[in-house]
């Protein structure tokens, strides 16, 4: 996305968190709404000062942009990404049983599911990545 | 594996911000290189050694024994 387009994201965002607030406020509906709307206002309001900034800002465009296609940086992005992954079938998998332990089923089932989804995901994954490699 | 960059840039008295910069990466990576922290992919080791007017084999050094890890 270049950057032209994602300022007028964030200000889409911006327009959205603000009608989903103002929505809420008028009709008093869940808080649940109105906390998501203020994050989204909030996440969309820092993008768009990145992207004032990137604008005006020649040598943090510089900077920005060498990090984008920096082969270290995107070798370290799909190590923290491996590692998220190994996290999170070592949490959900402890999670899990923690959970049968406890007799919690609805946890016990949902926890195991994350987990065989995971791998599931992982092994297409690995046979996509075998089959273009 | 190890490597020749920080001896070869020092003696043609070349920064790491400049080398990065040439070389289109950052320049915590340029100092991972040297470290030997990180290594290069074929492409960039190429572009580092064409930049020092070198063949990969000058500036990168092989050992037999890295092949098994």
């Amino acid at each position: 996305m270049n950057n032209n387009r994602r300022l007028i994201f964030s200000a889409v965002e911006i327009v959205l968190g603000a009608a989903l607030v103002l929505g809420v406020r008028l009709t008093g509906g869940d808080s649940l709404w109105l906390g998501m709307g203020g994050a989204l206002i909030a996440v969309a309001a820092l993008q768009l000062v990145f992207g004032l900034r990137y604008r005006a800002d020649a040598d943090y465009r510089e900077k920005v942009d060498v990090e984008a296609r920096d082969e270290r940086s995107a070798f370290l992005r799909a190590r923290a990404w491996a590692w998220a992954g190994y996290g999170s079938v070592f949490v959900g998998g402890i999670a899990t049983i923690v959970f049968m332990i406890l007799g919690r089923e609805e946890l016990f089932t949902l926890c195991g599911s994350g987990v065989c989804l995971i791998m599931v995901l992982y092994w297409i994954s690995f046979l996509v990545l075998k089959k273009k490699y | 594996m190890k490597n020749r960059i920080e001896e070869i840039r020092k003696s043609k008295g070349i920064r790491q911000e400049d080398f990065a910069r040439a070389m289109g990466v950052s320049r915590q990576t340029i100092s991972s290189l040297e470290t030997g922290r990180y290594n290069p992919s074929v492409f960039l080791a190429y572009r580092i050694a064409r930049y020092f007017g070198m063949t990969i084999e000058e500036v990168f050094l092989f050992e037999e024994s890295e092949d098994a890890k």
